[in-house]
This record gives structure tokens, sequence and C-alpha cells, in this order.
């Protein structure tokens, strides 16, 4: 067996390779169905149901995608520049910390400067809880996989003691919680009677200007050349450093975003539940999406179709939640070899 | 074994210790102690001074007549018209010609490797311009760790000026890479004035080198000279990416503009592509560095710096590469080409310069140099004190023949 790369990739396979990742996971998820025995085709047909089937669904699923489509562009764009952020979930709580500080009666202004503005303090705090390990990996050249790993478990724990501290909530009858955003920072609702909020439009703006960032402009130029080689970036006089900390600052702000919309947009407050690891399903997204800020849009809407789903699933015949998770993994993975595939072919001797 | 094939290696020396010729020795020791009877070398030269190639070939010569059978891998027409019986001639994978030796000469053979009649550029004599570049008693620093690899050097004193191509020849590894790594803003001078057009530089900055008017050719064009997976036309403007017109304020990048450029030096330096948009990996050696000589050079820099701007080319492309740097000589620029091919600096430069163990000599007119002396400096064996003419200092039998 032997594998060698292809002369040239077609386009429709470019197209393709998620597609039929999606169906072969979804092929291997069927013998894990069959396993804890239950009808395969009524337990796909339920999970699909479970998260278009209805306006309910529908809406929920969406709302799932809000933060999985910020965190999913934070690790698109770091991972386009090589750097392994894999802090999203921390970020992500220091932007919903931000907005909890600033957002919860410290500064009230009219809906329309005061959402704009806690997004941008919820970007900024998300940008700062990346600083020092880029710096880290600029100057000290530490690997940036361990140092934002690790600093998501730093964060969880220092969020903690706000909500049981500083931050808590007195009305909150002892809950560790913090006290609601006041109403003028609240995303509106987008449609009637369900969860889904404005944050999904801000998503959808965010990914275009990701896309045409990276697309039409000198810093996404220097994001994409650093990331595919970095010695010819740095040969032809682009500062490799600073491209590194910007693309750091800017995944890290999306991510914070994704904590903001969560406490702004769906609860309304924060708790240290808000994220059940969006930031790293984040990665899965942005994985799936082959770093195309455009492709993220699809690939968060399809992750939380299956996590929507599989809850719905689980509920109506006697199948485990984390379903969802070895579907959303096993098509991951899957993924990952289609891509190799699109590029190489495999030849038996 | 080594006594039996005259192949001189101690063997208790670690062979981290020992020189690239002694390794070499040792690979070849190794194939006949596992009774090969067919070697084949691929390119056993490229980092042997001539000295040390004469020896090797002394070996192979001695190696035939004791039966066995040697496939020699050069692109060095004089060193495969010295050492074989019979030469095949290779062009895109295919074998276009075979020729006993005796009837071959390098004008034939380049002949067959290209397919055409190469002419070899003529150095046109000119006069020199004011200095450009002036180095004084420049050193860098060995920054990292180990201490055991590269030397990089040691108060370097280069002076070019407008109308010359100042060479610099070295066995590979001995400073020319930092050297390079300084003339194309890598690197900083940590000691001594490195001065360009009549400013000092201080700071290692590629791009204010390049803004400076620096035209800088790199020693592998994959790994820092283009990048592979970008377009043709992203990778000629990656040195200006801020001024106009490749983007406007610096912020938004001008695709229109840009790919105008790009056909337009597509057109100008004859690379052949798909177009503009065409993946930059799939371009030929050749038209890669097409594509790195369009952007190095359509800015008319005062200044080129040529690190080993023709390795792994043909002989067409290399022609090519040569006339650019002629055509930029006579236009007015000052150049420093590095190589390890003696005879490509020979044909191209009107001074040449040796590194050795990070150290420059000082540069001599290359009409009155003999590669012989070239190769003795290469090796390290001219102290500083000791004049150009080496026949008159030190003529002994040490001094090998003159190719």
């Amino acid at each position: 067996m032997q594998i060698e790369p292809r002369e040239h990739v077609a386009a429709w396979r470019i197209a393709l390779a998620p597609v039929a990742a999606v169906f072969v996971s979804l092929l291997i998820g069927s013998v894990l169905i069959l396993w804890v025995g239950a009808p395969v085709l009524e337990a796909y047909s339920l999970l699909v149901k479970g998260a278009v089937g209805s306006s309910f669904a529908l809406t929920e699923t969406l709302t799932r995608s809000i933060p999985l489509i910020f965190t999913g562009l934070a690790a698109t764009i770091a991972f386009r520049a090589k750097f392994y952020n894999i802090g999203a979930e921390g970020q992500l709580y220091c932007g919903a910390l931000a907005a909890t500080f600033f957002g919860t009666g410290l500064i009230t202004l009219p809906p329309l400067l005061m959402i704009p503005f806690l997004m941008l303090v919820g970007a900024l705090a998300g940008g700062a809880a990346l600083a020092v390990p880029v710096m880290l990996k600029t100057h000290l050249k530490v690997d940036e996989v361990v140092t934002t790993l690790l600093l998501n478990f730093v964060i969880l724990l220092f969020v903690g003691y706000f909500l049981e501290g500083p931050l808590k909530d007195p009305m909150s009858m002892g809950w560790p919680q913090a006290a609601p955003i006041i109403d003028e920072g609240l995303f509106p609702s987008l449609v009637d009677k369900s969860r889904l909020h404005f944050g999904f439009v801000f998503a959808l703006i965010g990914s275009v200007l990701c896309w045409a960032m990276m697309r039409f402009t000198v810093w996404g130029y220097e994001i994409r050349a650093v990331g595919l080689n970095t010695s010819a970036a740095k040969f032809a006089g682009i500062n490799v450093n600073t491209t590194v900390v910007r693309t750091a600052l800017i995944s890290g702000g999306l991510a914070g975003l994704a904590g903001v919309s969560e406490v702004a947009g769906l609860k309304g407050y924060l708790t240290l539940d808000i994220s059940p690891g969006f930031g790293y399903t984040g990665i899965a997204v942005a994985m799936l999406a082959q770093l195309n800020p455009l492709a993220v849009i699809l690939s968060a809407l399809f992750i939380s179709m299956i996590y929507v789903g599989a809850d719905s699933m689980s509920r109506a015949i006697n199948i485990p939640t984390y379903i969802a998770d070895v579907l959303v993994g096993l098509s991951v993975l899957s993924i990952l070899v289609s891509v190799m595939l699109t590029r190489y072919r495999v030849r038996f001797r | 074994m080594s006594r039996d094939y005259g192949l001189k290696v101690d063997p208790d020396a670690r062979v981290a210790d020992l020189s690239v010729g002694e390794r070499q020795r040792v690979e070849i020791l190794k194939a006949l102690y596992r009774d090969a009877r067919v070697l084949i070398l691929d390119e056993p030269t490229a980092v042997l001074t001539p000295q040390e190639a004469d020896s090797l070939f002394k070996t192979l010569k001695s190696l035939t007549k004791e039966g066995f059978a040697i496939i020699f891998i050069s692109h060095k027409l004089h060193e495969i018209l010295a050492i074989s019986t019979r030469v095949e001639v290779l062009r895109r994978g295919k074998i276009v010609g075979s020729i006993e030796t005796e009837k071959a000469d390098r004008k034939l053979l380049a002949e067959m490797m290209v397919g055409r009649t190469v002419e070899r550029p003529v150095l046109e004599q000119m006069t020199i311009g004011k200095p450009i570049v002036e180095l004084e008693d420049v050193s860098v620093e060995d920054k990292s760790k180990d201490t055991s690899n590269v030397p990089k050097l040691n108060q370097v004193n280069l002076s070019v000026h407008q109308h010359e191509i100042i060479g610099i020849a070295g066995v590979a590894g001995n400073g020319q890479s930092t050297l390079a790594d300084l003339l194309s803003g890598l690197e900083k001078p940590d000691a001594g004035t490195f001065t360009l057009l009549g400013n000092a530089v201080t700071s290692a900055s590629p791009a204010d080198i390049v803004h400076r008017g620096v035209g800088r050719i790199p020693e592998d064009r994959h790994s820092s000279g283009v990048v592979g997976e970008m377009m043709l036309w992203e990778n000629l403007i990656s040195e200006d990416l801020r001024h106009a017109p490749v983007s406007k304020a610096g912020v938004l990048i001008d695709r229109k503009a840009c790919l105008e450029r790009a056909n337009k030096l597509i057109d100008a330096f004859d690379i052949r592509c798909e177009g503009p948009e065409a993946e930059t990996k799939l371009l030929s050696g050749g038209n890669m560095q097409k594509l790195i000589l369009a952007r190095a050079l359509s800015p008319q820099p005062d200044f080129i710096l040529a690190n080993q701007p023709v390795r792994g080319l043909d002989e067409g492309a290399i022609a090519y590469v040569h006339e650019q740097l002629l055509a930029a000589r006579k236009r007015g620029a000052a150049i420093v080409l590095i190589s390890e091919d003696l005879d490509e600096l020979f044909a191209l430069c009107d001074r040449i310069a040796v590194m050795y163990h990070g150290n420059l000599t000082q540069s001599y007119d290359a009409k009155t140099l003999t590669t012989a002396e070239v190769g003795l400096m290469m090796a390290g064996q001219q102290s500083e004190n000791t004049g150009h003419s080496v026949t008159t200092n030190s003529g002994n039998e040490e001094q090998p023949h003159a190719n």
C-alpha cells in the first residue's frame, strides 16, 4: 500500500469531502446505536426531527450554534497562523466575566451603545486572556497548546471565585451566579417565544468579517503566509511575532464574544456552566469547516444539530446522550481522513 | 579496508568530529564493507573542497581498476568529463543521449542537457561606481546553544560597488548563510559597521532592508523564497504588502492591481505558468526562481544578494538567472553572489573572496585568480598575512592541479 500526492485536486473533491465524512461518521455511529439495541433509522430520524423538525427545535439548534460559530472562528483564525489556541473555553469565560462586570449596573448606556460596548469589553477580555500565552510563545518559545489548555482551568477557578465572592448575586439564594445583565445590555430576541437571540446575526456578521479579513486584507495575507511557511514570511519582511500576537488577540476576542453572547443573549446572567465545552467543540467546528470562516457557519449548524437532536433522540428512545459527542468526534476524525484523501491517493500494489 | 582502498580515516574517531570529506570516505567504506560491487554517488562533491574532490576522484579511479562499477551523478560538467568513461544525459526523467567521454566536451554535454546551444555569458568590462555596501569588521555571534555547527561571522570586511559582482566562495557551512542573513536583513551586526548606501544598518529587519533598496535571492527557494500553497501573484507582492499599489492604506489588498502587476512580471520574466492565480508550488524550479527574480529585481534594487541562485536549475534556467544578474550589474547594481560552484563565480564575478570558518578573505581580482588558489583558501590553508599569489609563497607539492 502506498500513499502518493495527487497532482491536481479537483474542486468537487474538496467540496464533497466533508459530506462524505459526515456520511461515514453516521454509518459508524449506527453501529453504536445498534449496539445499545435501538433501531438505527428511527434513531437518526428522531435526531433530525429533534434538531430541525419543529420551529422550536430549529430555533434551539440555531441558538446552540451561536457560541459554536464564535469559538469555531476563534480556532479557525488562530489555526490558520499555526497558533494552536486550545484555550477558547477560558477566553469565552473571560468575555462573559467582562460583560458581567460592566453589564450588571456598573455602566448604563442606551441599548444601541450598551450592546456593542459589552461586546467590545468581552472581546478585549478574551484577547487579554491570550496575551500571556502568546507572549510566552513569541519571546520564550513556550508551546501554546500547553499554556492555553491549562489556562482554561485557571480561568474557570478564577470565575468560580468571582461567582462565590465579589460578583455573587445577593438575590441568588446562595447559588454561585452573578447578578443579571441590565436590560439595556440584553441582546434582543430574533424569533418570538424562542430563545433565539440577536447573537446569531452577530455570529454571521463575524464569519463574513473573518472571511473578508482572510481574503482581502494585508492582515489576512500575513496570517496565511505565517501559517503556511513561517520562514518565507519572515524572509519577505513580514513581522512574524507581530502577526502571531495580532492573530491571537483576534482569536481570543472571538472566543470572548461567545461568552458575551451566552451571558447577554441567552442566559442573562453568568454561571459556571454557561459553556458545556463550547471552546473545545469550537476546534471540531473549525476542523470540520477546514479552517474556512464561511464554512464555520455550516459546520457549527451541523454540530449543534447533532447535539440538540441527540438530546431529544435520547429522550425519545433510550439512547445515552453522549452518542452526540461520539458522532461529533467521528465526524472530525473522518473529515481529517477525507481531507487527506482529497490531496493524496492510496494505491494498493 | 581503509588501507587497502586508500581511504584514509581514523577508525576510532567519532563521525561527528570528521570533516565532510572524511565522512564521505566512511560512507564509501560502508558500501565496500557490505560487498557492494556497484557504487552510486549522487552529487558527491557538493560539499567538498577541490582538493578533497581530487582525492575522491583518485579513489574512484582506483576502485574502477579493481572492477567496481560506478555511477557518478553530477551537474558539474568538468567533473563528469574528468571521472567518467561514458556519459548518459538525463532530461526531464528521460535519457536523451549516451556518449563516450572521450568524444564529449562541455559544450556538447550542455547542449544535450538543455536540448539547445547554451551561450555562457561574457563579463563586460566596466568601471565601478560608488560603494553601495560596506562591511567593516562585522561580527555576528552564535546565539544558539550548540556551538558545534555553523560558524558565524568573525570581523568580516567587504565593500561592493556599483557595476560590480563580488563572488563569495567557500565550502558549505563556513558562515556564508550568516553573511547572507546579514545582507538580507535577517541578522544584525553584533560588532562592526554595516553601511548600506551611506546609512548604517543596525537592526535586523528584512522589510526595512528591502525598502532601502536591496533585492534578495534566498538560498532555498522552497523553504524561504516562496509560500508554495499561495498563488503566484500573492508571492510576487510579499515584500511590499503595506505599500501602494499592492494595498490601499496598508490594509486592503488591491487584488486587481496585483494581478495586473503579476501579469506584467510573468511576461517580463518569462515565468511559464497557468496564470497569476496558479499555485506557486506547481512551478518548476526554474520558473519558481524566475518568480523570485521578478520579485527581487523588478524594483531595480541598488544592491542584490544572490545566494546560490542557480542551485538545482537546468542549464537554460541557469543562463537566464546569470543574464539577469549581469543586466543588473550593467544597470549599476552592486551584487554579492554566494556560490559553491567555482565555475559560476569565475564566469560572473569581478572579484572573489573566500569564506572559511566565519572569516572572509579580502577580495581578489577574478581574472588573476586560479581555482587552485581559491581551493586552498576554501580549505583554510592560507594564513591572513599571505599575499595573493599562492604560487610564489608556498609553491610546493601540495599545490593541486588547476583544472
